[in-house]
């Protein structure tokens, strides 16, 4: 176990080594998200909405400039590879299942770190108010994981087309719309202070972070090899 | 004397020698004991209906180079990457097989092997010392800095040089690429066009670490249509086109 972790690590750190030199999937994420949210922030504001409608609808847009601006970036981790053709050797070197892992630990950092600057900047702009702020951190974070778990087997799934962007989209959202529906759910719970609300949600978001992760983890040597 | 971690480990008496382990003047580290075989019978590969090849047999055995040949567009990285394990064929069969006759499993082969070839590169944006760390550190190999640095110096390339891979010639690229496949050691070698980006000198020396890996006890396949390349073997396989 110990071993296969330092492998996925290994898998990881080079990737994150490579685009800290390249910043090619950073400057997507950062790019979209800004831009998104400064668009968002222009137009709408912080007192344009309704008082009643504010959780819900701050919930909605904040989740519409996380999932857009990961589909920007995080379909890079496997297209790099086979638009570079260092995936050959990389199929050669080390198990399936450890590169499915380094990828899905190098889309974590991405998103998580897409997240830590994109919620602070959202609900000071927009002033969003939490009620739980740390049930809100952790509703960010599982949500953040599952979207990095979908995201990367369809990267992965996509890395052989040759219309790869578009099919990154078509194939990504019937599978990213149900979390979507539910973070965001969770996040309104959060923010108008509804723990029952907030309880099941954050249920039905580990569920599905578990089933994806259980799925991915068997679909993905199948992928990879073939 | 520079010694590798698993001369060391045999030192200790961890791990039998075996008798072409001592000198190693030029390997880092020994094959296989016993080596690995490829056997391969009636291979053909279709893409829908573009049929690269019909029906290609051949053998490589430990100690031995098999050379294949064949005109451009034959099939000649195709049927390399079927070997190695990267592509299945649409008909066939590929089999690595032990000493004792046992097939070595297929999900296994890429321990076993070393691959160079034009389709297949190494990491641009990281630098030499750090791609063969990688390499190592996914093959789960606790490999020692002191050998990486060894095995740089091997192949002609300087390990203090911090430049990411993006700024070699073809031909330092070139000789990385196979750093990456002895980093290993690996029983069965594959060059695809090995010395097409090399100088002469380079040429030379890619010839006398063939002849060595050959004499070490590894299987080499060599894909070419260089006609010095194709001295090196002692079998061959012809693809038509």
């Amino acid at each position: 176990m110990s071993r296969w972790l330092a492998e996925a690590l290994a898998v990881a750190a080079k990737d994150l080594r490579a685009e800290f030199r390249t910043r090619v999937a950073l400057n997507s994420l950062a790019l979209f998200a800004l831009t998104t949210l400064a668009a968002v922030s222009y137009t709408i504001g912080p007192y344009r909405l309704a008082e009643e409608d504010r959780p819900f609808l701050l919930s909605v847009l904040l989740w519409i400039v996380i999932f857009f601006a990961a589909l920007a970036g995080l379909d890079r981790s496997f297209v790099k590879e086979e638009e570079s053709h260092t995936a050959p050797l990389l199929r050669l070197a080390a198990a399936p299942t450890v590169v499915w892992a380094g990828k899905l630990l190098y889309n974590l950092v991405l998103i998580f770190v897409l997240m830590a600057m994109l919620a602070p900047l959202f609900c000071v702009l927009m002033g969003f108010e939490i009620a739980m702020p740390w049930r809100f951190v952790a509703v960010l974070a599982v949500g953040g994981y599952a979207l990095a778990v979908i995201t990367t087997i369809v990267a992965a799934i996509i890395a052989q087309a040759l219309t790869r962007g578009a099919l990154f989209s078509v194939l990504s959202l019937p599978l990213l719309l149900p979390l979507l529906i539910i973070v965001i759910e969770g996040t309104t719970a959060v923010a108008t202070g509804d723990l029952a609300s907030y309880t099941q949600s954050l249920r039905a978001i580990v569920a599905m972070a578990g089933a994806m992760t259980i799925v991915s983890a068997f679909l993905f040597p199948i992928v990879w090899r073939d | 004397m520079f010694l590798s971690s698993i001369q060391k480990r045999v030192l200790n008496h961890e791990i039998p020698a075996t008798d072409n382990m001592y000198p190693v003047p030029r390997g880092i580290f020994p094959p296989v004991s016993g080596g690995i075989s490829i056997s391969f019978s009636d291979v053909a590969k279709r893409y829908d209906l573009r049929v690269v090849f019909r029906s290609v047999s051949g053998e490589a055995l430990p100690g031995e180079a098999l050379v294949i040949t064949g005109p451009n567009g034959s099939g000649k990285s195709t049927l390399l990457a079927i070997l190695c394990g990267l592509l299945r064929p649409t008909k066939g069969d590929v089999r690595y097989l032990r000493q004792d006759g046992d097939d070595l499993p297929r999900d296994e082969w890429g321990r076993h092997i070393g691959v160079v070839a034009p389709s297949m590169a190494v990491y641009e944006e990281l630098t030499a010392l750090e791609n063969l760390r990688f390499y190592a550190r996914v093959r789960g190999l606790s490999i020692e800095e002191a050998e990486h640095r060894a095995l740089l110096e091997r192949v002609g390339l300087d390990p203090d040089r911090v430049t990411p891979v993006r700024g070699y010639s073809t031909g330092m690229a070139q000789r990385l690429k196979i750093a990456q496949a002895l980093l290993h050691s690996p029983s069965v070698l594959f060059f695809d066009e090995a010395s097409s980006n090399l100088d002469p000198s380079g040429q030379d020396w890619l010839e006398e670490q063939v002849r060595s890996l050959i004499d070490e006890g590894r299987t080499v396949v060599l894909a070419t249509n260089d006609r010095r390349e194709m001295t090196w073997g002692s079998r061959n396989v012809t693809l038509v086109g």
